[in-house]
């Protein structure tokens, strides 16, 4: 039989008739209808379970896992917060600490974190597809579900939906966030945060109104084209201006510079003497008066010493006008009524000696190559039309252009911004934290005619940056208020002279004083119940330091008695904290046999010594203030109150809390009071 | 007409068995009595009437186990779908299967349509029976149209707001007609909960119904329609036809009961569940983000058997290529049987239309220009292709029998006019339905399907 034959046999037989087509369609159908549901036996997580079982049976504690072990579907399934997260089908062990050492997922338990995994589900942290039960559909961005899981590096974004305080887990998060107010971010997009507050920036644009008494058209040029040239730490971006446009603006802001309040005084100069001793004695001075708490200025060896508060020094000498200069160290709010810098009360000496030294920081190769055309009045009319464009007046202040009113972007709910919205650019991952990131480091890739300048971040600060933004969702925007963690402070202005006085020598650009001001320096709240009123005079006079090893400390103001009296009474009357009236603690408690005991405590117990400086000889604690004649500063309520729980008079310190029982606590008390700085008889 | 049995009706009050038995009698009017067996061959039918009956079936069995699961309302309906595909064993089968039968089941309708019509089973005495099946027609296009909605994703708000903005095309009350149907101004939990209804128990009722009747219309015009070798209609014997009236041909073959084409029916049901399971695994029912109203996709495509439709408006403004056309082709379907000028079965020559050549030669550029120039002017090209496509074989038909004439020009001259307009609306519908599902993408440009830039 030829083979055409023998298939038609064969087929006859099994199709050959009706009942037999049936048989065999049924049958095809029977097998057919049977792949779903092997396929559902064969899914992908119950493989993972299998997995599991497999894992935890060689294990020590076996029967336990074993019997917490449920297999077949697990979700977490919070209905109002529309929360069904099916991760742990895969994720069994997310509970089971006894697994830390595995590393292979899905079996990594979760790390410890402050909130329950049934308190808020799995997506609103790591987002991604919280119904599926696939490694895809979970994970990755599908036709069915936009927004992928959260790469790790952002995940602290997920905590700042809620969180507004500065929280110790989420170091990226809180970075991002000074990064948003430092680099002035929020001078050009509004972010209303959680709590109704709006960013504040923190970075202080100079005025430009009298720009042309303080530098030159050609530093202007140059510093346009490139901020980061003249100071490696310039928080100001690049706005890519071509030199022509560059030329321009420079040209337009000296055109429109007034002359300043400074100005118009007589500055009687003191000629100081010529030659290297000058310069030494200014080098000198520079370091006694701690300019370097605030200005920076990089060594010979390229690093940078000194503070971000105030701008870069480095090149000083090539920017600034000598005599604009000296008139600034006088009065620095007679140029700038905002400034940030105190009026430092310099004598003409000390004026002459510190411009010799900042005149000294040049760069002759700066602005070697630098050489406009004289401005004419088309420059000088480009130059305004850039500088409206540009939105140079979000920042700085300018005669003739007023600030513009929504020049950017709204980034209040930029962390929800549906992915329809965005234009990616080709080739790049399509998920909003790659847009964010991507658009901070090159923004006008994104586009032409864009108008947001390049800053100058590295990776780290990008990606904090990326996670301080991502935490902008809608849910943040409509949390409900009491669940807002915020650290919001109605803004505080010191009153009366001694309230001129704080005015004057600025003391909030450093400290804090309920809620506002600068984390450089302690926060003085409650400096009023800490120390004692003749170390504060003292201190007032002549600022010593507490922490020997820092280089940025409080400098000396020159002020008269009259106003270290004003300041002083100011602060211990009104910088009070709550129950530490003279019934907090017995005194008498503290006499020498406590004293002696405490000492005890405190060498032997506790050893504090670890950290703190009692004996300077000896002792060798540079982690906390030094308290070597800390009878003479702080007050006994304080010390002890301190040492009961430190957290509450100061939160976030490093001091652990020791928990002392009150005894041990008036020992160590009465042992610390009696620390002086000028022992007068009985130490112990 | 006189029924061999022997109960009388009113019987079963006296005795509960006799109901039995009619109920039988009953089931056997829903099938022919007698079926001839040349016409249980696959080639008569392609048994695409019970094909399409198979898909209904399986929509309602997976349609009630789909039911188990859902919630028609927002946004709790996307959360089943996800539950569906995830959670419930099989669940994503059960979903693919509903889909892939329903495409199926419009698809088999058309061509089940088609048939009918090219086999001329419409005519008398089947006229009601072709009115009922463009009854099923629309019922189906709607039963799809009201299931497309219940997913709650991008392409189901989308597909139903397009459909629903062409009925407010309507003059006087579209607007109107639009609220009805969605049960407020745009697509909402109103409408989602109305196409619920309309899906799960309205349009089912309403297609059981009208099967019910299309089958049983089977059975009283005398079972399946085949022709002879001279065109002459065959009647199988003991049909009520044959016995109502003087047959008019009696075919002396073999005739079996009505079990013998129930029985191939169920082997070509289980053929098409089959493909039908296959599809799904191979392929799973698509589900798209959330709907959000805020974001339209682009393109915003109707469902594919709209798409056709949806091609057609961007030529023509709405009111005429969503409400004029439409008529006119659901008018023209329903006309087809009562079309005498069209064709004529009584000569030999009955089915040319006008007998003359010059006529047909001036009527048939006439029409032909007339379209052309119309779908030129509106840049309709890809409508106009089948345009050209039936000009020419109605001129290649123009010519009258010669001895040189080929057989099929001779069949094409012999053509009614119906034929010319069914051929041409089918083509229409085909080339303009794969045009707009597979040929356009965002605002509707030319795309090439394999994404050629």
């Amino acid at each position: 039989m030829s083979l055409g034959n023998q298939f038609r046999t064969v087929a006859r037989f099994f199709v050959g008739t009706a009942p037999r087509r049936f048989a065999a369609v049924s049958v095809l159908l029977a097998l057919v209808s049977a792949i779903a549901p092997t396929k559902d036996l064969l899914s992908q997580w119950r493989h993972y379970q299998r997995l599991y079982v497999q894992l935890i049976r060689n294990r020590p504690d076996a029967a336990r896992l074993k019997h917490r072990f449920k297999g077949g579907i697990n979700q977490i399934w919070i209905p109002e917060q529309h929360v069904v997260d099916r991760c742990s089908t895969c994720h069994v062990a997310l509970q089971e600490a006894s697994l830390s050492d595995v590393r292979k997922q899905p079996f990594r338990p979760h790390p410890p974190m402050p909130h329950s995994l049934t308190e808020f589900g799995c997506v609103v942290c790591h987002h991604g597809q919280g119904a599926a039960t696939t490694v895809e559909e979970a994970h990755y961005s599908t036709k069915a579900w936009e927004q992928p899981i959260l790469p790790a590096r952002y995940l602290e974004s997920s905590c700042g939906q809620c969180h507004m305080d500065v929280l110790e887990g989420t170091p990226r998060l809180n970075q991002g966030r000074r990064l948003l107010a430092r680099y002035g971010c929020a001078h050009c997009h509004a972010i209303t945060q959680p709590d109704g507050t709006l960013v504040v920036p923190v970075d202080e644009p100079p005025s430009l109104e009298h720009v042309a008494e303080k530098t030159t058209r050609e530093w202007i040029f140059a510093w346009i084209k490139n901020p980061q040239a003249y100071a490696a730490s310039a928080t100001m971006p690049n706005y890519r201006f071509s030199d022509q446009e560059a030329a321009d603006i420079a040209s337009f802001l000296v055109a429109q510079s007034t002359p300043s309040e400074n100005s118009r005084k007589q500055l009687k100069n003191v000629a100081p003497s010529p030659g290297d001793d000058a310069l030494q004695a200014g080098t000198s001075l520079y370091g006694t008066l701690f300019c370097s708490s605030c200005h920076a200025i990089q060594n010979a060896a390229g690093n940078l010493v000194g503070g971000d508060l105030a701008p870069e020094l480095t090149r000083v000498g090539s920017k600034v006008n000598p005599d604009w200069l000296r008139r600034w160290l006088q009065t620095p709010q007679g140029y700038d009524p905002k400034t940030r810098m105190p009026r430092y009360r310099y004598d003409k000496k000390q004026i002459a000696l510190l411009s010799s030294f900042l005149l000294s920081k040049k760069d002759d190769d700066f602005l070697a190559n630098v050489h406009l055309p004289e401005p004419d009045q088309q420059s000088i009319a480009r130059g305004k039309k850039l500088v409206g464009d540009y939105g140079c007046t979000a920042c700085h202040r300018v005669n003739g252009v007023n600030p513009p009113e929504s020049f950017a972007p709204d980034l209040s709910r930029i962390g929800s911004k549906p992915l329809f919205q965005v234009g990616f650019i080709r080739g790049m991952p399509e998920t909003l934290p790659d847009y964010i990131a991507g658009k901070i480091r090159d923004p006008r890739a994104f586009g032409p005619a864009l108008k947001m300048p390049t800053f100058s971040l590295t990776d780290v600060q990008v990606e904090s940056l990326a996670t301080a933004l991502l935490a902008q969702t809608d849910r943040a925007v409509t949390m409900p208020p009491e669940l807002v963690r915020s650290t919001a402070h109605a803004k505080y202005h010191p009153g009366g002279e001694p309230g001129r006085l704080m005015e004057d020598l600025r003391c909030q650009s450093c400290h804090i004083i309920n809620g506002n001001g600068g984390d450089m320096a302690p926060d003085l709240t409650s400096e009023g119940s800490a120390v004692q009123r003749k170390w504060l005079l003292d201190f007032m006079n002549n600022p010593n330091t507490l922490r020997p090893m820092l280089i940025r400390r409080m400098p000396k103001f020159n002020l008269s008695d009259a106003e270290i009296k004003s300041l002083s009474d100011y602060m211990l009357t009104a910088y009070q904290a709550s129950g530490f009236d003279s019934l907090a603690l017995e005194t008498s408690a503290l006499n020498a046999d406590a004293a002696a005991r405490g000492k005890q405590l405190f060498y032997t117990k506790y050893a504090c010594q670890s950290c703190h400086i009692v004996d300077g000889k000896k002792d060798k604690g540079y982690v906390g203030p030094t308290l070597a004649g800390v009878g003479d500063r702080l007050t006994p309520v304080w010390i002890y109150k301190w040492l009961k729980n430190p957290n509450t008079l100061s939160p976030g310190t490093l001091m652990p809390n020791p928990n002392l029982p009150d005894g041990e606590a008036r020992d160590l008390t009465a042992f610390l009071v009696r620390l002086r700085a000028h022992p007068k008889g009985d130490k112990k | 007409m006189a029924r061999p049995m022997g109960i009388q009706p009113g019987a079963a009050l006296h005795n509960p068995l006799h109901a039995i038995v009619r109920w039988r009698e009953d089931f056997q009017r829903m099938m022919s009595s007698r079926v001839i067996e040349s016409q249980l061959g696959f080639r008569v039918t392609w048994y695409l009437g019970a094909l399409t009956l198979g898909c209904f079936a399986i929509q309602v069995a997976t349609g009630l186990l789909l039911m188990l699961y859902y919630h028609p309302s927002i946004p709790q309906a996307y959360a089943d779908m996800k539950d569906l595909e995830f959670v419930v064993s099989s669940g994503y089968m059960l979903r693919s299967l509903h889909r892939w039968s329903a495409h199926a089941m419009v698809f088999l309708v058309f061509m089940h349509m088609a048939k009918v019509f090219y086999r001329k089973a419409y005519k008398p005495p089947r006229e009601l029976n072709w009115i009922v099946g463009v009854f099923l027609l629309l019922t189906t296009l709607l039963l799809s149209y009201t299931g497309y909605l219940l997913p709650w994703d991008q392409l189901s708000y989308w597909g139903t707001t397009v459909g629903a903005n062409i009925i407010s095309s309507i003059p006087v009350v579209g607007a109107n007609l639009r609220f009805y149907l969605l049960g407020g101004h745009t697509v909402n939990a109103n409408a989602l909960l109305r196409f619920y209804v309309l899906h799960t128990i309205m349009f089912p009722l309403l297609a059981i119904v009208l099967i019910g009747v299309h089958l049983w219309r089977l059975h009283e015009d005398g079972g399946m329609y085949d022709v002879d070798k001279n065109g002459n209609p065959i009647v199988p014997e003991h049909s009520p036809l044959a016995l109502a009236e003087a047959p008019i041909r009696l075919e002396e073959e073999k005739t079996l009961s009505y079990r013998e084409l129930l029985f191939r029916e169920v082997i070509g049901i289980e053929a098409i569940t089959v493909v039908l399971f296959v599809l799904g695994l191979l392929w799973r029912a698509p589900l798209e983000e959330l709907a959000n109203p805020l974001h339209t996709p682009n393109p915003a495509k109707a469902p594919w058997y709209f798409t056709g439709l949806q091609e057609l408006l961007h030529y023509f403004p709405p009111f005429v290529a969503g409400i004029i056309l439409p008529v006119l082709i659901v008018g023209g379907l329903f006309f087809i049987p009562f079309s005498p000028f069209f064709d004529n079965v009584t000569t030999a020559h009955a089915n040319q239309w006008f007998r003359r050549k010059p006529i047909r030669m001036v009527i048939a550029t006439a029409l032909i220009l007339a379209l052309s120039v119309l779908l030129v002017r509106v840049h309709a090209w890809d409508a106009l292709l089948p345009a050209l496509v039936v000009a020419i074989l109605l001129l290649l038909g123009t010519e009258s029998a010669s001895p040189l004439a080929r057989g099929f020009r001779t069949w094409l001259s012999s053509r009614p006019l119906s034929f010319w307009v069914m051929t041409l609306f089918l083509m229409e519908a085909i080339v303009l339905t794969a045009v707009g599902t597979l040929f356009r993408g965002p605002s509707w440009a030319w795309v090439w399907p394999w994404g050629a830039q």
